[in-house]
């Protein structure tokens, strides 16, 4: 029943709101609404260990081939569970009362229909409802990208990221077909995640299927989590994305690719991982330190964050590549931290694209006098995400970085992967050090507009900040709430 | 009664302190385990006496020096941040558990050297010494790694437990070592990761005087002597240790020579001690009648760590104090006369020069005994370091008959007065350290004697004192009076164009490089894949476009069909 | 919690402290942190006397 009530309290909202209800208020109480049932989810998930499904509900639809709408939570969806709340809340929180036109319906109802999809997707038991549930989500942002978006190309930049996506979802809704397919039984046809998991260890297919059903779903996957080369359409869509969309986005959104692949494609294909190990080792190591230098060379602040969000994408692939449970667990992790990293990143850029003419690095400086408590947050949520210990990313990355190294007494293809990966540290560190030194520091203010905004909302800067320390200090606290896998 | 009290309190530390292996668990995943835990014994007291000692110091200090500054408090925070790291560092007992704190370390270096980040060198400065330790933390996280994979443990206590056994690779244990010996090359600033100290003088002077050359910088030699076991047992990465320390000291020292700015003469000394330092551990690894020179070599680099922390503290705290009384002046060149207006600051500053020159019967005297009775053991080496000697001796008299003598060369001098006494008492309390710290009470308590190499009769140390007093003799008649640097030697005075050199090589690989890759982002996978894909699907899209009215109603609608659509398809193809 | 944790987080709390609550009053924060050094500073001079008596 509670997720039930997690997944649709955001979909009722945005009803309410489509007939009338008061915008960011409407949204807001669901936002918090969401917020305490996955705590309890969450308080409930550390008294019973991760393993276990908590929270089943379902609902059959179709008896053959059995299609139920069903929830479940184990550690690794109450994590993400966790994960959409905050951003949701945070998100919400930050979006003006009115959009830019006047009007504000699409405005609030958008983010909410995101936080559906995205919870739906993480907490679904069925296949073909973790597939549909991340299509709802999808629409709103295509929308709000496109009307709502700042600068000039904001039209090019959400068909972009509609056709990349949309091909993507082909591509996985392909080899989810192929997937499916395989793994039927006639007369006993079923979507259920759960069950299809236990058939294909059962089944143990020919590695040559294997192969070939995991490629376009690892593929189809990795697009929607920005893996090289299919990540150009991340960075400018960050960019010209309203604050509130780049926020659930990036940091809530594209991990569904992620958990996609460590729930369905992984478990029921783990010769088929093998197969591609090598391209994908190579993939992650583009996003790592390809798009790192992509990164360093943005003149604009939000185009930088953006490119920044897909490098850190490859540190989660090469947890996953390590297979074992050290890795993945860093994985989750690195999901977590991240997402609400990222988040905090784009909240606090949407807060100097406010007070800012122009978020161009160049034109800019010397502002940390002038928005002191911008100064300071920026310079935590900087070091959060170039992996400063204290954070929750440093805990994950070094995780990741242990499980690669797990047991290897000679130097393979991971080991050097790993090895190459950590240049990321570096290049992180100048990419995002220049621009707090560029932004905050030096002599001269320079690049704010005369008209002071709203007040700075503080709140979900302060909230994004503690979860970050808490669950740096304390990992555990996340760890051990994640299943044994 | 206050006596028996103290006693008491004395008892009650002692009895818990004995306790002290506590450990907390940080990261648990299964039977993987990564932990906060203390390990305290030998060398680490002798390293957390001085943590403590010249961190609390340098915060009296502070309390005058930086009474007026606007950012007080944050000034504060930031030390007791680097208070908490380098704590952590000395007390870690595996490797995960230091590099935690060796980042964290950095970070409070950031911090303290951007302190005045308004000003743009200061903000650079700041950058380029996290940057730079950054490229030492990639290596160090490597090394660190390797030794995971070849041991399953990062326990100092464990590995060394295992190595014993003796199944390990040890081509793979170099290569480990080398890259853990990273870390020390950019946290102790070793060419060719040196290049951030000089720079960190942009930070206020107490926070040069505890990081950047006590505690921080130091941070690389009492890594390297709790991994002794690992060096011993790498004799090429050992090889290359010594080298390093060898050749920094020279070249640091060389470039001492043509400063001009009083704490940029003290940075550059720091370097080149600290390559002393850091060539004697490396000295742990040679193999010397079959057996590693091991514990003696790494005490004796350790020695000179302790030795250096008091008079090298001093020296920059009373830079300090005089650059304070000079109203903010840093030039030698501007300074001048002041033994006569600074009696207690001058008196103190030259006993820690002499020190540093290592005259009898000083501090420095004995441990750098120590460093060149270690590096006896290569003839190259041991030369190299006694011409460190005297340049050390050379450049340091320099400083001082520039700065103390003479007539003052400027206004700021003139007006200069001895600093509040509050400012003075940390200089006395060092200078009793930087007299007696050679001495076998100050340090037998953490490190026996007999674990210490001492000279061979007095041949050795008499040369070295032959070699400090011609460097001084040197300075003194080369500087007596003069009003600017006679001897301009500018491949010297541009620090070998070693920054400028960077500075390029960094713009051309950086920036380069990201060109390439946003041109190859733009043309191959934006250009072919996307545009050509995307002119397809535009044509389509003119047809949809007419349907987005951002009505969502509609989209709902469409939403279901294409659902319903799926379905029918999945159904269709199995059944 | 025994003494060498001690001396390792109360500087910590001592960052915290002035980080939130004493922002205002600068000199407090000197103190705090100066006082912190104190502190770890002594209980290491105890605590350095009762191990050194096991290497030594």
């Amino acid at each position: 029943m509670i997720i039930d009530l997690i997944v649709f309290i955001p979909i009722i909202a945005a009803l309410a709101i489509g007939l009338g209800a008061e915008g960011r208020k409407t949204a807001l109480g669901a936002a918090s609404a969401n917020l305490i049932l996955a705590a309890i989810v969450i308080s409930e998930l550390m008294r019973r260990g991760g393993d276990y499904l908590i929270f089943e509900t379902s609902r059959v639809i179709l008896d053959d081939p059995k299609l139920t709408l069903g929830f479940a939570v184990d550690g690794m969806s109450g994590v993400l569970l966790l994960l959409t709340a905050i951003v949701t809340f945070c998100a919400v929180y930050i979006s003006p009362e009115k959009a830019p036109d006047g009007r504000m319906k699409l405005y609030h109802i958008s983010p909410l229909l995101i936080s559906s999809g995205a919870l739906g997707a993480f907490c679904s038991t069925d296949l073909f409802f973790l597939f549909a549930f991340h299509e709802l989500a999808l629409i709103p942002t295509f929308l709000m990208i496109g009307i709502y978006g700042h600068g000039r190309d904001k039209l090019a930049v959400a068909w972009k990221i509609t056709i990349y996506l949309g091909v993507g979802s082909l591509v996985l809704l392909g080899g989810l077909i192929a997937l499916y397919s395989s793994l039927t039984v006639p007369g006993n046809a079923t979507f259920n995640i759960v069950e299809l998991t236990a058939r294909a260890k059962e089944i143990d297919l020919d590695p040559e299927v294997q192969k070939w059903i995991f490629l376009p779903l690892f593929l189809g996957f990795g697009i929607l989590v920005s893996l090289f080369p299919f990540h150009s359409w991340a960075a400018p869509a960050y960019a010209s994305a309203p604050t509130s969309i780049s926020m659930l986005h990036a940091g809530v959104l594209k991990k569904f690719g992620l958990y996609g692949i460590l729930r369905v494609a992984m478990p029921m294909l783990p010769k088929g991982f093998e197969a591609w190990e090598g391209l994908i080792l190579v993939l992650l190591l583009g996003n790592i330190i390809y798009v790192g230098l992509v990164t360093i060379s943005q003149k604009y602040l939000d185009r930088m964050l953006g490119n920044s969000s897909v490098m850190h994408m490859g540190y989660a692939f090469l947890g996953i590549a390590c297979v074992n449970h050290i890795g993945w667990n860093g994985a989750i992790l690195m999901m977590f931290a991240h997402g609400i990293s990222i988040a905090l990143l784009f909240a606090l850029c949407g807060s100097l694209r406010e007070r800012l003419n122009t978020l161009e690095l160049s034109e800019i400086g010397g502002l940390a006098s002038k928005v002191p408590f911008l100064a300071v947050s920026f310079g935590f949520a900087a070091f959060a995400s170039i992996g400063l210990p204290g954070f929750a990313n440093f805990a994950s990355e070094i995780i990741i970085l242990f499980g690669a190294f797990n047991g290897a007494e000679d130097i393979g293809s991971l080991q050097i992967a790993a090895m190459l990966a950590l240049w990321g540290v570096v290049i992180s560190a100048v990419y995002m050090l220049r621009a707090y030194r560029n932004v905050f520091q030096g002599d001269s203010a320079r690049g704010l507009t005369l008209v002071r905004r709203d007040a700075l909302s503080k709140i979900p800067i302060i909230l994004m900040i503690g979860v970050l320390l808490l669950t740096g200090f304390f990992p555990n606290l996340i760890l051990r709430i994640l299943p044994s896998l | 009664m206050f006596g028996a009290n103290f006693g008491a309190i004395r008892r009650l530390i002692r009895q818990n302190g004995l306790d002290n292996h506590g450990s907390f668990n940080w990261v648990k995943i299964a039977d993987f385990e990564l932990n906060i835990g203390i390990e305290l014994q030998g060398l680490g007291l002798g390293m957390i006496l001085v943590v403590t000692l010249i961190g609390f110091l340098v915060h009296l200090f502070s309390l005058g020096y930086m009474k007026e500054d606007a950012g007080k408090a944050r000034y504060f925070s930031g030390l007791s941040l680097f208070m908490f790291s380098m704590t952590g560092i000395v007390f870690a007992d595996n490797l995960a558990m230091m590099f935690i704190f060796w980042e964290l370390v950095g970070v409070s270096s950031y911090l303290l050297i951007g302190h005045w980040y308004h000003k743009n060198t200061a903000a650079e400065a700041a950058k380029k010494a996290f940057l730079v330790n950054r490229i030492g933390d990639f290596g160090f996280m490597i090394g660190i790694l390797l030794i995971w994979g070849s041991f399953g443990s990062v326990n100092f206590v464990e590995i060394e437990g295992l190595l014993r056994n003796g199944n390990y690779d040890e081509g793979l244990l170099n290569w480990s070592v080398f890259c853990i010996f990273c870390g020390a090359i950019g946290k102790s600033a070793q060419v060719p990761l040196h290049v951030w100290l000089p720079d960190a003088m942009e930070g206020p002077t107490p926070v040069s005087a505890l990081i950047h050359a006590a505690t921080m910088v130091a941070a690389g030699v009492f890594m390297l002597t709790k991994v002794l076991f690992l060096i011993e047992d790498a004799p090429t990465a050992a090889s290359v240790i010594q080298y390093v320390g060898a050749i920094t000291a020279l070249i640091a020292a060389l470039m001492a020579t043509q400063q001009n700015d009083i704490k940029k003469i003290l940075a550059y000394s720091t370097l080149s001690q600290l390559g002393y330092m850091i060539m004697a551990v490396g000295f742990a690894g040679l193999l010397s009648g079959g057996e590693a020179l091991g514990e003696e070599a790494s005490n004796a680099g350790f020695f000179h760590l302790y030795t250096h922390a008091f008079f090298k503290a001093l020296l920059f705290l009373g830079s300090g104090a005089i650059i304070y009384a000079c109203h903010h002046e840093q030039n030698i060149w501007k300074m001048g006369g002041l033994i006569g207006r600074m009696k207690v600051t001058s008196f103190t500053f030259l006993i820690a020069t002499a020190a540093l020159a290592g005259i009898y019967p000083l501090s420095g005297f004995y441990s750098k005994d120590a460093i060149m009775t270690i590096a006896a053991n290569k003839p190259l080496l041991l030369v190299i370091g006694s011409f460190v000697a005297f340049l050390t001796a050379f450049y340091m008299t320099r400083l001082c008959v520039v700065v103390f003598f003479g007539r003052a060369k400027s206004w700021s001098a003139e007006e200069a007065k001895e600093v509040p006494f509050l400012m003075l008492v940390p200089l006395l309390v060092l200078t009793v350290g930087a007299i007696f710290a050679g001495q076998t009470f100050a340090y037998s308590w953490f490190v026996p004697s007999k674990d210490i190499p001492h000279p061979e009769g007095v041949v050795l140390p008499l040369i070295l004192t032959a070699i400090a007093v011609a460097g001084i003799v040197a300075g003194f008649f080369l500087y007596r009076g003069r009003d600017q640097e006679p001897y301009p030697v500018q491949v010297l005075a541009k620090k070998f164009y070693l920054d400028e050199i960077y500075n390029i090589l960094v713009i051309l690989f950086q920036d380069a490089v990201a060109w390439v890759a946003k041109m190859i982002d733009r043309l191959i996978i934006d250009g072919l894949l996307v545009r050509g894909g995307a002119r397809l699907v535009t044509e389509i899209g003119a047809v949809l476009r007419g349907m987005q009215s951002g009505n969502l109603q509609g989209y709902a609608f469409l939403f279901g069909v294409g659902v319903i659509l799926v379905l029918y398809i999945i159904n269709a193809a199995i059944g | 919690m025994t003494t060498a944790f001690i001396i390792l987080l109360l500087p910590l709390f001592a960052v915290a402290a002035n980080l939130l609550f004493l922002r205002k009053r600068a000199n407090f924060s000197a103190y705090i942190s100066t006082l912190s050094a104190a502190i770890c500073l002594v209980l290491t001079l105890g605590l350095s006397d009762g191990l050194s008596d096991k290497t030594v």
